[in-house]
């Protein structure tokens, strides 16, 4: 099939219209986007639906051009992340995202979250995380040993032994690339004998207790669940 | 920064842009000007969007691959740590909105080393960096690499000295 310059432009603009109108319509947007720019979903929907449209009426009486190799390039380029974003259906940033992102020694991801829990209400990942090295959060945030929490997330790191392990949720900012890994550790308590892999989601409820320098959960009721639609929290700034 | 190299690089006069393949006979088959809009449009789409979706598979395989851990070795080290923090920037491709809340982390690290991470990064990353090579002639790029990196690296030690 030969493929002219006009028709590819409108491939182009037609395909990544369906791409956005597949990620409104079915909520996939959230993996890939914040809150905050959730707008471009729809934006880029309509906008690029209309353009392609547009464009071919707008053209109809051009002549018509032979489309050269990177011409062809572009659009085979063009299509593959669609090709990707339908493959990766449901897929998210797991423990191995978690493992290579900014983490201990110098580098700490909890200032980001003390960053965004001074005004918070309730009790998450990230008011734990933060609390742990800053006693005025904990107490404007009512947290005190025995405290009972529950926490829905993703198991990022198993030690051996009855050592706790690392229950984590992403949190992201504009979309997945800034995404920002915080975990709490919990004690395995009444629970120590419960098989967990890494990326395991589990429903955790337990109460807190005094670690070093962090809120560590001791688990009184662990369940795996499946992972949420939205896998990703965001920073409520 | 923008000043500097708005100054130096508009210096020479010559023209900064590579002739795009695509720019000849069709670029005004539209007629009117809301199809000469949605033509020109569907033309940029096509030809930047494959720089668009290149530059963000490196930026992502830099995200993947790239040991942040080891930036933590050098925070302590002024100028080491702030060419690391702005290596990060040009590796991590994050977009000026968030970077702020990751530059915040970085706590080990000088105020003037998380200042250069968030003035470098909009300006070269690694999926700019595949824009500019499509857009603008290599010399440009040169020059803007060549201006913007000492003005960062300068500005977040000045910012250190007077600041921290």
């Amino acid at each position: 099939m030969r493929l002219d310059r006009r028709s590819i432009r409108a491939i182009g603009l037609a395909a990544w219209g369906a791409l956005f109108g597949w990620l409104w319509l079915s909520g996939e947007s959230v993996r890939y986007l914040g809150p905050r720019t959730q707008w471009v979903v729809p934006l880029g929907a309509i906008g690029l639906t209309l353009a392609a449209a547009g464009y071919l009426r707008s053209t109809r009486d051009a002549p018509s051009h032979t489309a050269r190799p990177p011409e062809l390039a572009g659009l085979a380029a063009l299509v593959v992340p669609i090709l990707a974003a339908a493959t990766l259906a449901h897929a998210q940033l797991g423990s191995l995202a978690a493992s290579n992102k900014l983490s201990s020694r110098g580098i700490d991801p909890s200032a980001l979250a003390r960053l965004a829990s001074r005004d918070a209400s309730s009790v998450g990942f990230l008011q734990l995380n933060a609390a742990g090295r800053d006693s005025d959060l904990s107490r404007q945030l009512g947290l005190t040993t025995g405290k009972p929490v529950k926490l829905v997330g993703f198991v990022s790191s198993t030690p051996e032994g009855y050592r706790p392990f690392e229950l984590s949720r992403f949190y992201i900012t504009c979309c997945v690339a800034d995404a920002v890994p915080v975990g709490v550790h919990v004690a395995k308590g009444a629970v120590r004998h419960l098989k967990l892999k890494r990326d395991d989601w589990l429903d955790v409820t337990g109460v807190l207790a005094r670690g070093n320098r962090e809120w560590i959960v001791r688990a009184i009721r662990v369940q795996h669940v499946n992972a949420p639609s939205n896998p990703y929290l965001s920073f409520a700034t | 920064m923008a000043v500097l190299a708005g100054w130096l690089i508009g210096r020479s006069g010559e023209s900064l842009l590579r002739e795009r393949v695509e720019d000849d006979v069709e670029q005004h088959a539209a007629h009117g000007s809301a199809g000469r809009f949605v033509d020109h449009l569907a033309s940029d789409f096509v030809f930047m969007g494959r720089f668009v979706v290149l530059g963000a598979a490196v930026a992502a395989l830099l995200q993947t691959v790239a040991p942040q851990d080891a930036l933590s070795s050098v925070a302590d080290a002024t100028v080491l740590g702030a060419l690391a923090l702005m290596a990060l920037a040009v590796a991590l491709s994050l977009c000026s909105e968030a970077d702020a809340f990751v530059a915040v982390s970085f706590t080990a690290f000088p105020l003037g080393s998380q200042l250069a991470f968030l003035v470098l990064g909009p300006v070269v990353d690694a999926k700019l960096a595949v824009l500019y090579g499509a857009t603008f002639r290599r010399r440009f790029v040169l020059l803007v690499l060549a201006i913007a990196v000492p003005v960062a690296l300068v500005g977040a030690l000045a910012f250190d000295a007077v600041v921290g």
